[in-house]
């Protein structure tokens, strides 16, 4: 399967974000809500991450699991954020090793989450405040932290990789 | 000027801007650092706004040791990033407005945590420490938007 960069761009013309996002302060702009979705994504994923992991005893892991509502939307923010990067730039994006590499490591998270709640969640929630999570649950939230510190490795890498110095996978 | 321009012209900024790996070094620990600095003091004010109450504030505080380390990979990633291009940072007013932003952002969080440790564990957060709350998260918010905008500001790239 190929994904043509042109198709993207054009539709990205016909909707005014590719317009948008060469005005001065369009980039620019985007870019901030996108590292500040990043950062709550943070602040709420990876505290709850850093607590199963034992950090910050005392605070109960079903509480914090009410941050993740917060998370899930500064998720959305980046997701639509990042969307707008690629409409504007395809083919600075889809060819990109550091870009593919970031998409592989969200894949992973997403499955992770899929995990957490299929394995460990229940327990989890059920764990008083100064409990320590079970193991399976801190393996998980280990690759979780990893998978968000890679994306974020991979996302700044992206500049180092830009077309048309670039290889893909599918190419 | 000239001090700047000597600088710039030393073997360790040179090494930092010619390097294959020194500079996105810096700009991910930079970015990684900050994210975690802005997302967890974001979380914990939201705490004293009232998000999750169920969980008493001065629980929330023993993630200080994040928000410290977060601090101190910043400041010397940032530095590191500064010593790479010291006239594209130190000749952008923008910048000076990053690091005063920051820093009013955190000694805020800072004096709102202390507040907030004080606090009988199962009441709400009084009027005035959520309104301090709310300029806080304002302002690391702000700071954070004014680091990504550095980069388009910047007049002077190299001396």
């Amino acid at each position: 399967m190929t994904i043509d960069p042109h198709v993207i761009q054009a539709f990205a013309k016909s909707i005014g974000v590719y317009q948008f996002m060469n005005t001065t302060w369009g980039w620019p702009l985007v870019e901030s809500l996108h590292f500040v979705g990043l950062s709550m994504l943070l602040g709420t994923v990876g505290v709850f991450d850093l607590r199963v992991l034992g950090l910050g005893r005392g605070v109960s892991m079903a509480t914090l699991h009410r941050l993740l509502p917060l998370g899930v939307a500064a998720y959305a923010l980046s997701m639509a954020t990042g969307s707008l990067f690629i409409m504007a730039m395809p083919d600075q994006y889809l060819f990109n090793p550091a870009f593919q590499l970031k998409i592989g490591c969200m894949i992973v998270a997403g499955i992770n989450v899929i995990a957490y709640f299929a394995i460990a969640s229940r327990r989890v929630r059920a764990a008083g405040p100064d409990d320590d999570a079970l193991l399976a649950a801190k393996i998980i939230a280990a690759l979780s932290l990893a998978c968000w510190i890679a994306v974020i490795i991979f996302g700044r890498v992206i500049t180092l990789f830009r077309p048309p110095w670039h290889w893909c996978f599918w190419c | 000027m000239e001090q700047l321009q000597v600088f710039q012209d030393a073997g360790f900024s040179s090494w930092i801007r010619e390097s294959e790996w020194a500079l996105f070094a810096g700009l991910i620990a930079h970015t990684f650092s900050m994210g975690f600095l802005v997302g967890t003091a974001t979380v914990i004010n939201l705490r004293v706004l009232g998000l999750v109450p169920q969980t008493p504030l001065p629980m929330f505080l023993r993630f200080r040791p994040v928000l410290v380390w977060s601090i101190a990979v910043s400041i010397v990633s940032g530095i590191w990033l500064v010593a790479g291009y010291p006239a594209k940072a130190l000749l952008n007013p923008l910048f000076y407005i990053k690091l005063a932003i920051l820093v009013a952002g955190l000694v805020l969080t800072r004096s709102l945590w202390r507040r907030a440790s004080e606090l009988d564990p199962t009441s709400a957060a009084p009027m005035a420490m959520r309104r301090q709350a709310v300029l806080s998260v304002m302002l690391l918010v702000a700071g954070l938007t004014s680091g990504k905008f550095l980069a388009y500001t910047a007049k002077v790239l190299l001396l």
